[in-house]
């Protein structure tokens, strides 16, 4: 019999509890932030994956867990903030639980990381539930406690793959973000990784100095036998501080498209779908999956409706309190996310190509989810909307994710490690 | 195991890692989540997926079959093998050339 994670009687210490609505209230902030969004669309206003996604899935395709906050980095742009290990991380007997709890609902996969994921205490009995549970497994990590004896071990879990983060393909641009010293470190966990005959990607978070990188990037992961996988920067965690600095311009993001278009096999994570809007529909989901093809659990419990998405007023629920199914069913935050309306982008008459933007991207930036994507890429000048749909005699058959996590693609996409 | 052939000489088997997930619209399709092999598809077609389970709880896999001993309409037939070589095309079915369909 399956045990699901349950940990009730531990409610919140201190005055923090005071300030949260219960279990099942939706916080004013969002509750407001919703109803600017506007109407729900209906179903027959949506097209693309939003066809599929309205209203939720039963479970998530991938659910991005960031097991800890412990790390060896300060990267400046972790969406988490990670450094110290939290006081109520889930111990490895809840962990455990959640692994089961989430093959019992049958998610797909699982992204694990943090923090580093390798500071985690019971991170390999976690990872071999996993494997007894049939669940595929991403291991986000900074790559430095990669040893080969580690390597070695982690090649009997498969599936599992790996996503090294390098932000840079030199030390200086790297470094400048991850910390110095963090390029050779992370080249030397490559290294062991792909000794082991591992599946790996190199994660590379798309910034300003990187972008002029990408061929060099491109050349690093080949090296290793790994896929590059290029994720856009959220000014979410540490990184709402150096957001506005290191975002890539528009010129830059025109071009990246096209570079994307001479490098087919480059991953993204579905994290590049707001610029869809230049008219070129990226491959992926085609909108945001947050809190319908995919989930965050953080460190603590805390589970939000995408790894970008931290916020307080944006709390779906507490593994603590309720279990992982009550919060993915019954959430508000989550019933209220899965029917944002257009806001601001409604008429845009490339609506349908973005479905508009990021939200947590627009929270972090504008404190609202009606305005435009901070890094909308129109300039007033609409085009036709693109057909997204293959019918078949049987029914459509969309591919919305060319899973390098879900996601996700990954619907779910993590950065730092 | 007896296998029924497609009346062309071929036969269409489901993957055996390919995870499949019934939803409100019909459901889910997912193959192993690696970077470089990795798919997803939403299929809205509650019978196509209700004959991709019971090709696998049922018949090990084998679709062919599955649809000759359950699908009576030749239009209905005819309409889920299109939509099979769809699949194929993504990734999530093989399609297997019958050498022998005699039975031991």
């Amino acid at each position: 019999m399956t045990q699901f994670v349950q940990f009730l009687g531990r409610g919140r210490s201190g005055a923090k509890s005071c300030e949260r609505p219960g279990p099942l209230a939706l916080h004013p902030l969002a509750r407001a932030a919703f109803a600017e969004t506007g109407k729900p669309l209906s179903p027959a206003q949506v097209s693309g994956s939003q066809r599929f996604l309205l209203g939720g899935l039963s479970a998530p395709i991938t659910v991005t867990w960031e097991i800890t906050a412990a790390c060896n980095l300060r990267c400046v742009h972790c969406l988490s903030s990670s450094g110290k290990r939290r006081p109520r991380e889930l111990t490895t007997d809840q962990a455990l639980a959640l692994v089961d709890e989430l093959a019992e609902m049958q998610v797909f996969q699982i992204h694990f990381g943090g923090g580093e994921p390798f500071l985690y205490p019971g991170i390999w009995r976690v990872l071999e539930r996993c494997r007894e549970r049939d669940l595929v497994m991403c291991v986000s990590t900074n790559g430095t406690l990669i040893t080969s004896e580690r390597a070695r071990r982690l090649a009997a879990l498969e599936p599992i793959y790996f996503q090294v983060s390098l932000d840079g393909a030199t030390p200086e641009t790297n470094d400048r973000i991850r910390g110095q010293g963090a390029f050779q470190r992370a080249l030397r966990g490559l290294e062991r990784l792909a000794a082991a005959n591992l599946s790996l990607t190199v994660n590379s978070v798309l910034t300003r100095y990187s972008f002029p990188e990408l061929d060099r990037l491109y050349a690093i992961a080949r090296n290793f036998n790994a896929k590059l996988r290029v994720t856009r920067l959220r000014p979410s965690g540490r990184g709402r501080a150096v957001w506005a600095e290191l975002h890539p311009t528009r010129e830059q993001y025109r071009d990246f498209v096209a570079w994307l278009r001479e490098h087919p096999d480059v991953l993204t994570a579905d994290s590049f779908f707001h610029l869809n809007a230049f008219g070129e529909r990226l491959a992926g989901l085609d909108m945001c999956g947050a809190a319908t093809a995919t989930c965050c659990i953080c460190p603590e419990g805390e589970v939000y409706p995408c790894a970008f998405f931290q916020a307080p007023e944006f709390e779906a629920g507490n593994l603590h309190e309720q279990s992982f199914r009550e919060i993915w069913q019954r959430s508000p935050v989550f019933a209220f996310y899965r029917q944002m309306g257009a806001g601001a982008c409604s008429g845009c008459l490339r609506y349908d190509l973005c479905h508009g933007g990021c939200p947590a991207t627009k929270w972090f930036v504008l404190q609202s989810l009606q305005g435009r994507d901070p890094e909308c890429v129109l300039a007033d000048s609409p085009t036709h909307p693109l057909a997204a749909k293959q019918e078949t005699p049987y029914g459509a058959i969309t591919a919305a994710v060319r899973c390098s996590s879900v996601t996700s693609q990954d619907g779910a996409c993590q950065e730092e490690a | 195991m007896t296998m029924t052939a497609h009346p062309a000489g071929y036969r269409y088997r489901l993957l055996p890692e390919v995870k499949i997930r019934r939803e409100a619209f019909g459901g889910i399709l997912y193959k192993y989540g690696c970077a470089d092999r990795g798919a997803l598809s939403f299929i809205n077609s509650r019978s196509l997926v209700e004959l991709l389970l019971i090709a696998r709880e049922q018949f090990a896999g084998d679709l062919s079959t599955a649809i000759e001993e359950r699908v009576s309409s030749a239009a209905s037939k005819a309409r889920l093998y299109t939509a099979l070589d769809e699949l194929v095309r993504r990734g999530y079915v093989a399609i297997e050339a019958v050498t022998t369909t005699t039975a031991e």
